[in-house]
């Protein structure tokens, strides 16, 4: 770009010479300022007028005002408040429910060994205390008093042979490790320690899994 | 033995005083990661907190030498929990230099019960972990910073699952804890 023009809009302002040339073919006015043709007996001399209508026909049709005086172009400004985060504790009690209960899946029809049998129970064990602090602890932050529990019930099912349960149980405990580790990290400080403790938790559920 | 404890156990607090969130997981039994925060002066409660996880570390490291002469069928398990603990003590104690910290140097001896069978000694394994993960859990419960809650987990997760596998080689039921480091 080369250097500004009289009438350009640049950074919303409009930047005119002091001066407007003055048109050598015209007469000077008797008592006019220099430069500003005049007619005679004081009038406007057409020329001038035109210039004049144009000039503000040109700043009308870019939305300029050669009147501000502030710094720049129109600023809009929006404030809004961004809604609350959602609570995440809700989706960690969802996933555990779910576990809690393909765990009493993979527990039904003999499918797995006597072994195998011992270690479901025990990690089922220990995420139902998983699921009943995660429901107190909503409770808590909610100021009610205790945790709207409710027995663990509804039926889901898991693929047949006794291998293919020990998969999908690996997967949940590998899906509620990696939910409750995120979670972690925006947590609150007691929350913070809730969560780590039942991570570390499903993380020796990987180990008696393997 | 002297087992160090969390004193600072975090307090329920409202929901969404929130740390920006992270995807690190757990690195159970790898080296516990560097801090992002190193350099910075870290507050007198993280620090004792801190310095709690530390003399933790440093008991667990003696300790297991100890352990390894009564579990000679675990030797491979044993000083690969050594290891780890030798990791986390180190980078634990180079996180309270660099938070403005005086990490102590570990005692020369530890005041231990006496081993003499293998039970003894997983029994000596499982105080110790023990120890160690509500030491972590306490510094888990201590900040809002998103590299120390990572470095915490990891240290209480290993700690959970050293028990277990320390647990699982001994035959002990039940081999895990629901809440590890929670007393």
């Amino acid at each position: 770009m080369s250097g500004q023009r009289p009438g350009h809009c640049h950074d919303g302002r409009v930047h005119v010479p002091d001066q407007v040339p003055a048109d050598p073919s015209g007469p000077p006015g008797p008592d006019g300022p220099a430069g500003v043709p005049r007619g005679p007996g004081g009038t406007v001399g057409r020329r001038a007028l035109l210039a004049g209508v144009g000039s503000a026909a040109l700043l009308a049709a870019a939305g300029c005002n050669p009147f501000q005086t502030g710094g720049g172009g129109r600023t809009v400004t929006v404030t809004s408040t961004a809604p609350p985060a959602p609570d995440p504790i809700a989706g960690l009690i969802a996933v555990t429910r779910l576990h809690v209960l393909r765990l009493n899946a993979a527990l039904t029809g003999n499918r797995v060994n006597k072994a195998q049998a011992q270690t479901l129970q025990m990690v089922r064990r220990d995420r139902q205390a998983h699921l009943d602090a995660l429901l107190t602890e909503q409770a808590r932050s909610a100021g009610r008093g205790a945790p709207t529990t409710a027995p663990v019930t509804g039926t889901v099912q898991l693929p047949g042979d006794g291998k293919a349960v020990l998969g999908a149980v690996r997967a949940d405990v590998l899906a509620a490790l990696q939910g409750m580790t995120d979670a972690v990290a925006g947590a609150g400080r007691y929350r913070a320690a809730l969560f780590g403790s039942i991570a570390a938790c499903l993380a020796s559920h990987r180990v008696v899994l393997a | 033995m002297s087992s160090p404890q969390g004193s600072a156990t975090p307090t329920p607090d409202e929901p969404g005083t929130s740390a920006p969130p992270s995807t690190a997981a757990p690195s159970a039994g790898s080296a516990p990661a560097t801090t992002p925060a190193a350099g910075k002066p870290l507050n007198p409660a993280l620090l004792k907190a801190l310095g709690v996880a530390l003399s933790c570390e440093q008991a667990a490291v003696w300790c297991y030498g100890l352990i390894a002469a009564y579990l000679p069928d675990d030797l491979d398990l044993i000083s690969g929990i050594e290891a780890g603990h030798l990791a986390r003590r180190d980078a634990t104690a180079a996180l309270i230099t660099a938070g403005r910290g005086k990490a102590t140097p570990p005692a020369a001896a530890y005041d231990v019960p006496a081993l003499s069978t293998p039970a003894s000694a997983r029994a000596l394994a499982a105080t110790l972990e023990n120890g160690c993960a509500a030491a972590w859990r306490t510094v888990l419960g201590s900040t809002d910073d998103t590299g120390l809650r990572t470095t915490a987990l990891a240290g209480l997760s290993d700690s959970a699952v050293w028990l277990t596998q320390i647990k699982l080689a001994g035959k002990i039921s039940p081999s895990t804890v629901p809440f590890p480091g929670q007393s």
